[in-house]
C-alpha cells in the first residue's frame, strides 16, 4: 500500500505504526526542532515511540498527529508539522 | 463535549499486563469493569500487539505468546475495553477526561485502578537531540511492534536489562549491533544472573540472548557511559567513556544510537488522583505509597503493576491479580479467608521474584552517578532547548527543586511536559546542589496531560454551519 511523505511515495503496510513505515523509507527527521535557539537549527524525529515525547508530530491528511500513535491506512498524506 | 457518563463498579486505567489481568479477574469476580487504554490493542509496552507486518517479519517469542494470551482472555471477558483512548485529565473525585476515536468524553469512576506502567528515564548526553538518537524502550517498540530496524547498525547504551533484550531483537531482525555500552559493571550483571534461577523462564531467555550476543561478537563496554554523540551525514559517531577515568575513551560509528537509563513508574495519574508518593531509594524514583495489593491512602484508589514500583512483567501480572482480589475483599464480595486462599500462590511467587527485582532496579539506576559529567552546553530540556548550564546556574542561584528550576529556566515547560528532562534535572539538583533526592520533587501535574489538538475540543464543523444571527436593525 502507498502513502506519501512530503509528497514522495513510499511503501507501507496497512495497520503498521507510521513511524515504522517512515523509518524504513529512510525518514528519521520528521520536522524542525521547535526551539532551535543558541544558533542550533536542528531536526527532530521519533524518540520515545510511545506517545510521550511529542517529537514525532506530523500532519496526517490535514490533521495534527503523533506518528508513533498513527497506524497506516491507504493513501495517507503525511507532511512535517512545521509545514503549516 | 459529550455529557459526563457515570460508570458503576470499577474503572481500570491502562491495559498492560497488570491492568488487563486485573480487569479480567475483576470481571470474573462479577464487577462491571471499564478498561481504558491508549493503544488500539491491549498489551502495554512489554506485550504490545505486533503490527501485521511485524507478525510476518519476526518469529513469535514468549512475549508475543503471552501478549496474545492476555488479549484473548480480555476479548472473552465482559470487560468494556475502551481502545485508543487517552486520559488527559483526572480529578480527586475520579472524574476522567478522555480523548478517544469518537472524540472527547468524560467518565466518573466509582473505584479506580491505576495501571499505567512505567516510562523510560534519560540522562542527557551531548548530541542526544538528533533524530539518529532514540530511546531504548522506543527501539524495542519499533523492533517488536513494528518489525522494523531503526538503522543498519546500532549502538545500545545505558542501564538495565533492556540493553540485552534490544540487542537480541536487533539480531532477530538481521540487524547489526555495533556496541553495547553498559553503565553497570560486569559484576552487577553476574549478580543478576545468579538470581535468575528463581525465574526459570527468564533464565532460559537470558541465556539464549547472551549466547546470541556472544556468537555475534558484539563488543560490550561495561562500567562505561556515552560522553559525546556527533551527527554525521549517514550516522552517528559515539564516544564511549569508561567511568574509571584512568582508562581512555573510544569511538564507534553506527547508523543509530538507542539509549535509556532504566524505568520508573508513571506517576501522572496517581498524583492527579491525590495519592501520597514517596522517594524509593531502591529504584531511585518517586512512587505512590501502596500495600502489596495496591491500596493507596485514598479511599477506592488502587495502583498496581509497575506504576506502583518497578518489578517487571511477571510480577505485574501477579500484582494485577492481587489487586483484583483485594477489591473483591474490600467490597465484601469475598471473605478474608477467601482472599487469603486466592492470594497465597501469587504472594509466594512475588516473594520469590523480589530478589530479582531488587537487582534489576540497581542495574537500572547504575548510570545515575554520571550527572556531574554532563557538559555545560548539553541540552537538558529537549522541547525548550534549555542547557545543563542554565539548570546549574539556577541551582547555584538557590533553586531547590525541579519546579523552581522549571519556573526560572523553562526546563520542562515544553510539549512533553517535562517527561524527557525531569530525571536529568533531578540528577543535576542532587549532584550540583547537594539536594536530597526526595527534596528534588516532581514536576507539578496539570491537565491536559498531553497537548490536545484544538479540533478535539471544537469538534468538526464548517464555517457555513455556524448560525449567524441577523444583525440588529440600526
Amino acid at each position: 500500500m502507498r502513502l506519501t511523505f512530503k509528497g514522495k511515495k513510499l511503501e507501507a503496510h496497512k495497520g503498521e505504526p507510521l513511524t515504522a513505515a517512515l523509518i524504513r523509507a529512510g525518514y528519521l527527521a520528521l520536522g524542525q526542532s521547535r526551539m532551535p535557539g543558541q544558533g542550533q537549527r536542528g531536526t527532530c524525529g521519533a524518540f520515545c515511540f510511545m506517545g510521550v515525547c511529542q517529537e514525532c508530530r506530523v500532519i496526517v491528511d490535514g490533521k495534527l498527529a503523533q506518528a508513533c500513535r498513527t497506524f497506516v491506512e491507504t493513501d495517507m498524506q503525511v507532511l512535517p508539522y512545521d509545514r503549516l | 463535549m459529550t455529557a459526563s457518563e457515570h460508570r458503576p463498579d470499577i474503572t481500570v486505567a491502562g491495559a498492560g499486563v497488570s491492568g488487563t489481568t486485573c480487569a479480567v479477574a475483576l470481571s470474573r469476580h462479577g464487577f462491571a469493569v471499564t478498561l481504558i487504554d491508549d493503544q488500539p490493542d491491549a498489551g502495554g509496552q512489554v506485550f504490545r500487539a505486533p503490527s501485521p507486518y511485524a507478525r510476518e517479519k519476526i518469529r513469535a517469542d514468549q512475549e508475543r505468546k503471552k501478549g496474545d494470551r492476555i488479549r484473548k482472555h480480555l476479548a472473552a471477558s465482559g470487560v468494556d475495553h475502551r481502545r485508543a483512548t487517552r486520559i488527559w485529565g483526572l480529578t480527586g473525585r475520579f472524574e476522567l477526561d478522555l480523548l478517544g476515536p469518537d472524540g472527547m468524553a468524560q467518565l466518573r469512576a466509582e473505584r479506580l485502578v491505576i495501571a499505567n506502567g512505567a516510562v523510560e528515564r534519560f540522562l542527557p548526553a551531548p548530541g542526544w537531540t538528533t533524530p539518529r538518537v532514540i530511546g531504548l524502550a522506543g527501539a524495542s517498540i519499533l523492533l517488536r511492534g513494528g518489525g522494523t530496524l531503526p538503522g543498519r547498525s546500532i549502538v545500545l547504551a545505558g542501564s538495565g536489562p533492556l540493553l540485552f533484550s534490544v540487542a537480541h531483537q536487533v539480531l532477530a531482525l538481521g540487524g547489526k549491533v555495533a556496541a553495547i555500552v553498559s553503565s553497570a559493571g560486569l559484576g552487577e550483571w553476574i549478580e543478576l544472573g545468579t538470581k535468575l534461577y528463581r525465574d526459570a523462564g527468564r533464565l532460559l531467555e537470558a541465556t539464549r540472548w547472551m549466547a546470541q550476543i556472544t556468537a555475534a561478537r558484539i563488543p560490550i563496554h561495561y562500567h562505561a557511559r556515552i560522553s559525546d554523540i556527533q551527527n554525521l551525514e549517514d550516522g552517528v559517531l559515539v564516544t564511549i567513556c569508561p567511568k574509571d577515568r584512568r582508562k581512555s575513551s573510544s569511538t564507534v560509528k553506527a547508523s543509530i544510537l538507542a539509549y535509556g537509563d532504566g524505568l520508573k513508574p508513571t506517576t501522572l495519574l496517581s498524583r492527579a488522583a491525590g495519592a501520597r508518593h514517596e522517594y524509593d531509594p531502591s529504584g531511585d524514583y518517586f512512587k505512590p505509597v501502596t500495600d502489596t495489593a495496591g491500596r493507596t491512602d485514598v479511599t477506592n484508589l488502587y495502583v498496581t503493576g509497575d506504576a506502583a514500583g518497578i518489578e517487571g512483567a511477571e510480577a505485574s501480572r501477579l500484582r494485577g491479580l492481587l489487586t483484583a482480589h483485594a477489591i473483591a475483599l474490600d467490597t465484601g464480595r469475598i471473605t478474608k479467608a477467601g482472599f487469603d486462599s486466592l492470594a497465597a500462590p501469587a504472594l509466594r511467587r512475588l516473594q520469590k521474584l523480589a530478589a530479582i527485582s531488587v537487582t534489576m532496579r540497581r542495574l537500572m539506576r547504575s548510570g545515575h552517578d554520571c550527572a556531574l559529567a554532563i557538559p555545560e552546553s548539553t541540552i537538558l530540556c529537549r522541547c525548550e532547548r534549555v542547557m545543563a548550564s542554565a539548570a546549574r546556574q539556577a541551582v547555584a542561584a538557590g533553586a531547590r527543586d525541579v519546579n523552581q528550576v522549571k519556573a526560572w529556566t523553562r526546563c520542562g515547560m515544553g510539549p512533553c511536559q517535562g517527561r524527557s528532562c525531569e530525571d536529568g534535572l533531578r540528577q543535576i539538583l542532587i549532584e550540583t546542589g547537594g539536594i536530597s533526592p526526595q527534596d528534588t520533587g516532581i514536576f507539578t501535574v496539570r491537565a491536559p496531560f498531553f497537548p490536545l489538538p484544538l479540533s478535539a475540543i471544537s469538534g468538526e464543523f464548517d464555517y457555513d454551519d455556524i448560525p449567524l444571527p441577523k444583525a440588529a436593525p440600526l
